[in-house]
């Protein structure tokens, strides 16, 4: 019967839709759905009915319960690294759509500049950067559901990363003064503390006052010892420093904040 | 200090289905759709992929288990894994039930309710 023909068709076609689940799913549920299936059809068919629609109906609906299998199936590692890498994908779109569409055109009145204009490398680093904080940041930040926690662990991510970005692109201080390494090393510094204060609040609130105090005093140092090569001059990198040292106090007081609610709840 | 009792979610529709098609006899997948696609009139329709995720996660919770694989004569002869509803499962439908006793019986104090069918509480 041609009804039957078919529907042997589309059961072959389901059984091998199905071998896209986990595999500990499609043991243990695989020759179940593909009987359901064909029960369905056989049923339809001898009613008289068009099984094309209801197969496809399934079929769409065993797609839908694949990607939710495969998406629970993630390890945790795995989810991780899922948000930062769409986050970073959808960022880099920007500069990429911005040089696709000229949208950024070189100034007439100079020559040097060449506009908006990203090598490989520059999307290659960005990248990378950016995805380094996102994963920092999921890695850190799922360790409490509380909000001023996470706000915290944003803030701080945020600042590493302008902090990184800045003195990579044009430098801190100077072109080669010796004191921007220290600046790269800041938010080692903060993984480490972090790590050591086991991303408990009140140990990585104090890590962050730290970093703050870093901040103020890399400049302090530079001035001392490494002088010659000062641009854009005295005020304007204290300045910025500062603003950097603000970002990482705000941090510091929304996860000691946090900390301070969670002594809180433990003293009720 | 006031003691919180811990609220237990509604079920959702399918697993609520799911366990009333279960409550009076063990059955196998099919038997479950087309026994969920009556009780609801319709209304609420489940292809494979939903129906065994919904399974999967119901056993995983200890509201139904796996019962023998037998042939159903209605179906010709496979073998299907039949599924039957668990005590946990049970108390987990009659809580529901409950719940949905006492919402109707508000909206009946405050007439909302236009008609009541079979299951009028």
């Amino acid at each position: 019967m041609r009804s039957e023909r078919i529907i042997r068709q589309y059961r072959g076609w389901y059984g091998r839709l199905l071998r896209l689940y986990p595999a500990g799913y499609y043991a243990r549920f695989g020759e179940q759905m593909e009987q359901t299936f064909a029960d369905v059809l056989r049923e339809r068919g001898e009613d008289g009915r068009s099984v094309n629609r209801y197969a496809l109906w399934m079929l769409a609906d065993t797609v839908r319960g694949i990607i939710k299998q495969k998406v629970g199936a993630l390890t945790i590692n795995s989810r991780l690294m899922l948000r930062p890498a769409i986050m970073t994908a959808a960022l880099l779109l920007i500069p990429y759509f911005i040089m696709k569409f000229n949208l950024v055109l070189p100034d007439p009145n100079r020559p040097e500049d060449q506009g908006f204009n990203w090598t490989l490398g520059d999307f290659v680093f960005m990248g990378a950067l950016v995805f380094t904080a996102g994963f920092v940041f999921e890695f850190i930040a799922s360790r409490s559901r509380d909000l001023l926690y996470r706000a915290g662990v944003a803030l701080a991510t945020l600042t590493a990363f302008l902090l990184v970005w800045v003195n990579l692109a044009v430098g801190f201080i100077g072109d080669d003064n010796p004191a921007n390494v220290l600046y790269l090393l800041m938010p080692l510094m903060g993984l480490v503390g972090a790590g050591f204060a086991r991303f408990k609040p009140e140990g990585m609130s104090r890590t962050l006052f730290a970093l703050a105090a870093a901040q103020m005093v890399i400049p302090v140092i530079a001035v001392t010892f490494w002088s010659a090569d000062f641009a854009p001059g005295v005020a304007p990198v204290f300045g910025l420093s500062a603003i950097f040292a603000l970002m990482w106090m705000g941090a510091g007081l929304l996860i000691q904040q946090a900390s301070l609610k969670l002594n809180t709840k433990k003293g009720m | 200090m006031a003691r919180i009792t811990p609220t237990i979610p509604p079920l959702t529709p399918a697993v609520l289905h799911i366990l009333l098609a279960l409550s009076a006899e063990e059955r196998h997948g099919y038997g479950i759709m087309k026994q969920v696609q009556f009780d609801s009139d319709g209304k609420v329709t489940m292809g494979p992929g939903t129906l065994y995720g919904s399974l999967g996660r119901m056993i995983d919770a200890g509201l139904i288990r796996e019962s023998e694989k037998k042939v159903d004569p209605a179906m010709g002869d496979e073998r299907r894994i039949y599924y039957r509803i668990t005590g946990a499962g049970q108390k987990a439908l009659a809580r529901e039930l409950e719940r949905y006793r006492a919402v109707v019986a508000v909206a009946r104090e405050r007439h909302l309710v236009p008609k009541l069918r079979a299951y009028a509480v």
